[in-house]
């Protein structure tokens, strides 16, 4: 019981990272803090992949030159895959972050505020 | 030009000149032209594609020369060859279209929005060809990215707003496709479409197979806009500028319910949907999307929100279509696919044209447009009669497809929802016609048509609707030899 | 080569034409209609069929015996008749939706198997609504679209009808229906076609707004083709026995209480509507031929009347009888018209109305119904009543109205004779008429006995008229006065059937407008996205309906 939890400890801590994260897109009404949300539900996900790359014992996946007739066991290198996939998908969360804060910061410039209940009023009021 | 390289040929042709447009900035004009010929290039090695396939057989790809399952496979079949043809020619009508109104609305950044436009259809194009779950996911949020950057265009303050809520739904969508995709990999160990389907059933009965589906249904259905996980459509289509609605909204939607169907019954199999009765929650969202979707855009005023609602009642129609799991009704779902991209190009560009020429965005304004855009609005009424599914446009026979495979399946509720749907649809139409023709306008006004190549594209549309009406049974019946996936 | 083809092709030039174009068109249309239908197939012969296959699927689209050929004549002679009426008038939408109207009517009536019938039902139902509009009464807007909603709906039922046909393989000829679920649902979009109470609200809401030369095309093709249409799938069918009846008494009931012209003759012809069911419910020879003849004669007498008084509207601007009287002197040749009209719907002898009344009661005294004939007797008073002695009353006698006259054009005089002739030709000569009757007919018409009988009629209801006019009241409202019918289950009948179902069909369609207006102003307001929410909604949405919709799923398929 008790290492079947822990070993699935990384991925309780992955979807509580997401769960977190979609609270604070719910309940913050600064844009900013929504924007944190966001990223630590990317960064959940990213933590869920990234457990599953992991082995006991495991190296870097990176390979030094040992020669050609050295054999090469798997199963002492981590996952690369994964690896991989995560830095494509944190280069994803980069630019949405990018884009998310040029948004606010033309939001700012018209409304020159960040809360999003006053930013709604000012908007239906201008109409 | 070998017919190996057919999928990446088509992606290459935007997604370069994306590239080079900010390059070439000494004429602003050199923007609209180089993406007009660039979509002109893609939609016909696409069209080439189409009949390279036709027969049935499918053309790969392996990016970089790696094989499956090791390498990203490109995939056209007649499917995705179909879908890009679609999407590379609805964009080209919508850009060629949407010249002046860009001119107007977006000024002096054209160069910037044009690049915009192309990577986001060549992010369509990419999720259209891959054959990769994680390759999905890469060009799925560069379509979005692009999409949000395309809704913030214009001098709409509200754009932004909308923009940012569509980013903060749209990446809580990606992410949990992501999540689904990382538990499927966690049980297969593979990313490739064909290698899962195979590796699939061994694994299938865990809960870990179920959330991973589970999640990655999610994820499309908010990036689909399907009921209730629609909440950023109808800010983006109402705020995004003219000409990028008229490109977003009959593309991008569409595009995910074909992923949809291509993960779900390529990937998936028929059986697995049964088992984890996806076809049960299938028809019931569709259904409560079809209602709830068209009552909301009977009390809409502005107009592009409306056909926002439109669509949203639509996309539930095309769930429910699929979700009979029968092959006169999937062909029907396919047909409408292809159906409500056209019919949906054509009616923003006739939003475009009537804010462009009359700054007119309330249906409530609308009947000063009788004396001023006759033209247009004829167009209008044909666009409107093939929503609404009256014979011999192509809208009807989508619809009657559907019907005839719900009959068939013995669900006759669905059937008659299908003929509520054209009801409900034909309620928020009469409205605004009702607006247009039977109010009186204040003055008589003089006719200041939309611009020519706004009013030439949504005619080649309406007539379009027309021919392909037409055509249909042979659409048909050359869809039941190729179209239809296994298990069905 | 379908007669209907010159009346679909016309609009596309009609749309475009100057005025005279127009004037000649509308002269040459019907009667190269007219001429394609000879030549396709010659009034009296037999049988013939041509079919189209598309989409595995065979369309009957031409198919001509004797009781579509009579109907496919009579729409041609009317249509030229009609047009010739509203040569004068200048707008362009009613030359365009007529002609459709026209053709799709045919279109209907020759058609052999239910899926064209159905195509040019539609047809005919969105050309008549474009007719409704008249942009004199603002009133007209609601009606045409109440008007759609109700035919479209009707045709859904039909529709459905035959879906269910075509998957259960049945043939789809147009021929006797029997009485499955299929056909049920057929002869309701029949009957919301034929104006049957309670589905006939439209005709009464709809005929009065449109233009006087738009309504006179309405007046005569939509509930005649439903005619037709009962004639061919449900003749003998003894439901329209009782429903023909109950339509006949409601429809003389409101035209007698009703004050504006038109929507007296509205009411009046869901009345004349009931008899011709009657004649077909009951199904022998001489009932099909009543109810056929009834109609084609229907199509001519009540066009006229239509005619005359859409020349009152036109001339004094007023269509309500409480502001018109005292016509005749001023407008003689409207009111001589009017009156041969009255008489023919009567059953004067010498008019065609005598004839077909004639059969009808023959038929019903064949069939042992005494009661029926009966009651069409009292119709026929209430008839003579309402038009006759009512209408022709208050608008061309009583009290002089003052109000300034326009002279009436020279080719709706023309019209009115022409078809007071053709009344009159079809009454004297009884004999060009009847072979032209589906079914074989014998028997003479103008034995003392039955003339004397209808002039007794006719006279007595005269008579009785000058009693109690002052008890027809023609105020702006609607009343009755209770004392002068002496019966009281008739008054039962009325207070109790008729007046709930017409202030039902009343407040169905006021709490229709009244949600529609309620729904714009408050809750879409308050409660429906109109504006930008924030964001929690919609995640709060997504996310509840996930977790729930996951969790039970989860739990379903795992426990």
């Amino acid at each position: 019981m008790t290492p079947k939890f822990i070993g699935l400890f990384n991925y309780t801590a992955a979807l509580i990272l997401v769960l977190f994260g979609i609270y604070a897109l719910i309940t913050q009404k600064n844009l900013i803090r929504k924007i944190i949300g966001m990223v630590i539900l990317q960064t959940g996900t990213i933590l869920f992949y990234i457990s599953l790359a992991a082995k006991h014992g495991a190296a870097i996946p990176i390979l030094i030159d040992q020669g050609h007739h050295a054999v090469i066991d798997p199963q002492h290198y981590a996952n690369p895959l994964p690896h991989a996939l995560m830095l494509t998908a944190i280069v994803v969360g980069v630019s949405t972050l990018g884009v998310a804060l040029s948004l606010i910061a033309s939001i700012f410039k018209h409304y020159g505020t960040l809360e999003e209940d006053e930013i709604l009023i000012k908007m239906e009021s201008s109409k | 030009m070998t017919p190996e390289n057919a999928p990446v040929l088509i992606f290459l042709c935007p997604f370069v000149v994306a590239l080079l447009l900010p390059v070439l900035r000494f004429d602003k004009r050199l923007a609209y032209y180089g993406a007009v010929v660039a979509l002109a290039a893609s939609a016909g090695l696409s069209y080439w594609g189409l009949t390279l396939v036709q027969n049935g057989t499918a053309i790969s790809h392996f990016m970089g020369g790696w094989l499956a399952p090791y390498g990203i496979e490109w995939y056209l079949d007649s499917l995705s060859a179909l879908m890009a043809f679609l999407v590379t020619s609805i964009a080209l009508i919508v850009v060629f279209a949407t010249g002046e109104t860009v001119e107007r609305e977006i000024g002096t950044v054209r160069i910037p929005y044009y690049t915009i436009a192309l990577l986001h259809l060549s992010g369509l194009l990419g999720m259209i060809l891959t054959r990769d779950f994680f390759n999905f996911f890469v060009f799925l949020e560069v379509a979005s990215l692009t999409a949000y950057a395309l809704v913030a265009t214009g001098d709409n303050v509200r754009g932004n707003m909308a923009s940012l809520r569509y980013l903060f739904i749209g990446t809580l969508g990606a992410s949990f496709y992501l999540l689904g995709v990382g538990y499927l990999y966690a049980g297969t160990g593979t990313l490739n479409m064909t290698d899962m389907a195979a590796r699939l059933p061994g694994f299938i009965g865990s809960r870990t197979a179920f959330l991973g589906i589970l999640f990655i249904f999610l994820g499309l259905a908010v990036k689909m806009g399907l009921f209730p996980f629609h909440g950023w459509l109808p800010d983006s289509y109402a705020h995004a500028s003219d000409s990028a609605s008229a490109l977003l909204a009959p593309l991008t939607t569409k595009v995910i319910i074909y992923s949809f169907i291509r993960i779900f019954f390529s990937v998936f199999q028929v059986s697995v949907i049964e088992q984890f009765s996806l076809d049960t929650v299938l028809l019931v969202v569709g259904a409560i999307a079809v209602i709830a979707g068209s009552f909301l855009a009977f009390v809409q005023t502005n107009f592009k929100r409306m056909l926002a609602y439109s669509t949203i009642s639509h996309i539930g129609l095309i769930m429910l279509g699929i979700g009979l799991l029968e092959k006169t009704a999937f062909l029907g779902a396919v047909l409408h696919i292809l159906n409500q991209a056209v019919m949906k190009a054509g009616l923003f560009l006739i939003a475009a044209a009537a804010a462009h020429r009359h700054g007119i965005r309330d249906i409530l304004d609308f009947t000063r447009l009788r004396a001023r855009m006759p033209w247009t609005l004829a167009a209008f009424i044909l666009i409107a009669l093939s929503m609404i599914g009256a014979p011999p446009l192509f809208g009807f026979f989508s619809k009657w497809y559907i019907l005839l495979g719900a009959i068939k399946t013995g669900q006759h509720w669905v059937a008659v929802l299908v003929v509520g749907s054209s009801l409900l649809t034909a309620l928020y139409f009469f409205r605004v016609l009702e607006r247009i023709f039977f109010t009186s306008p204040p003055v008589s006004e003089t006719v200041a048509e939309a611009p020519w190549r706004l009013l030439a594209c949504t005619g080649l549309i309406s007539i379009a609707l027309f021919v392909f009406g037409l055509l249909a049974p042979k659409i048909f019946t050359w869809g039941l030899i190729t179209l239809i996936p296994k298990g069905l | 080569m379908h007669p209907s083809i010159p009346f679909f092709l016309a609009p596309i030039v009609l749309a475009i034409a100057g005025p005279r174009l127009r004037r000649v068109l509308q002269i040459a249309v019907p009667l190269a209609a007219f001429f394609l239908l000879r030549a396709t197939a010659p009034l009296g012969a037999g049988r013939s069929e041509i079919i189209l296959s598309f989409m595995g699927y065979g369309f009957i689209p031409i198919r001509m015996d004797a009781l579509a050929l009579l109907f496919a004549y009579t729409f041609i002679i009317f249509g030229l008749l009609a047009n010739i009426y509203g040569l004068h008038a200048t707008d362009r939408r009613t030359p365009v939706a007529s002609n459709i109207y026209i053709g799709s009517s045919i279109g209907a009536v020759l058609a052999g198997d239910l899926v064209t019938l159905f195509i040019f039902w539609e047809i005919m139902a969105l050309s008549s609504a474009l007719l409704i509009w008249n942009k004199d009464r603002a009133a007209s807007v609601g009606a045409m679209f109440r008007y759609l909603l109700v035919h479209l709906t009707g045709g859904l039922f039909f529709f459905s009808g035959i879906l269910i046909k075509l998957i259960a393989k049945e043939a789809m000829t147009f021929e006797a229906l029997g009485w499955s679920t299929a056909s049920q649902l057929i002869f309701i979009g029949f009957a919301v076609n034929a104006a049957i109470p309670p589905l006939h609200a439209w005709l009464s809401d709809a005929y009065p707004e449109g233009t006087p030369t738009g309504s006179l095309y309405l007046s005569c093709f939509t509930t005649k083709v439903a005619v037709y249409a009962f004639a061919r799938g449900f003749a003998g069918s003894e439901i329209l026995i009782w429903l023909g009846a109950f339509a006949a008494v409601y429809g003389v009931i409101f035209a007698l209480m009703e004050n504006d012209t038109r929507r007296l003759l509205a009411y009046h012809i869901i009345c004349q509507v009931g008899y011709m069911l009657c004649g077909i419910g009951i199904g022998s020879a001489i009932g099909v031929n009543a109810g056929t003849g009834h109609a084609i004669g229907n199509i001519l007498f009540k066009g006229l009347l239509f005619m005359a008084t859409g020349a009152i509207i036109e001339a004094t601007g007023k269509s309500k009888l409480s502001e018109l009287g005292g016509l005749a002197s001023r407008m003689p040749l409207v009111f001589s018209f009017y009156m041969v009209g009255t008489l023919a719907i009567s059953g004067a002898p010498l008019l065609n109305g005598y004839i077909t009344k004639g059969l009808l009661l023959k038929s019903a005294a064949e069939a042992h119904m005494g009661w029926l004939e009966l009651l069409l007797l009292l119709v026929a008073v209430g008839t003579f009543l309402s038009i006759g002695c009512k209408l022709a009353y208050f608008a061309f006698f009583g009290k002089p109205c003052d109000v300034k006259i326009k002279p009436v054009p020279a080719n709706s005089h023309v019209a009115m004779a022409a078809t007071s002739i053709l009344c009159f030709s079809i009454g004297i000569f009884p004999n060009t008429f009847i072979p032209l009757l589906p079914f074989p007919q014998h028997g003479g018409f103008y034995d003392a006995a039955h003339v004397i009988h209808n002039l007794q009629l006719l006279l007595g209801t005269y008579l009785g008229f000058l009693f109690i006019r002052q008890y027809l009241h023609t105020e702006d409202t609607l009343t009755l006065d209770t004392d002068w019918f002496y019966r009281r289950a008739s008054e039962l009948f009325i207070k109790g059937i008729c007046f709930p179902i017409h202030f039902t069909q009343l407040l169905v369609q006021q709490a229709w407008t009244l949600s529609i207006a309620l729904l714009h102003t408050h809750i879409s307001e308050k409660f429906l996205p109109q504006r930008m929410t924030p964001l929690s909604y919609p995640l709060l949405w997504m996310t509840t309906a996930f977790a729930i919709a996951g969790f039970t799923l989860l739990i379903l398929k795992f426990s």
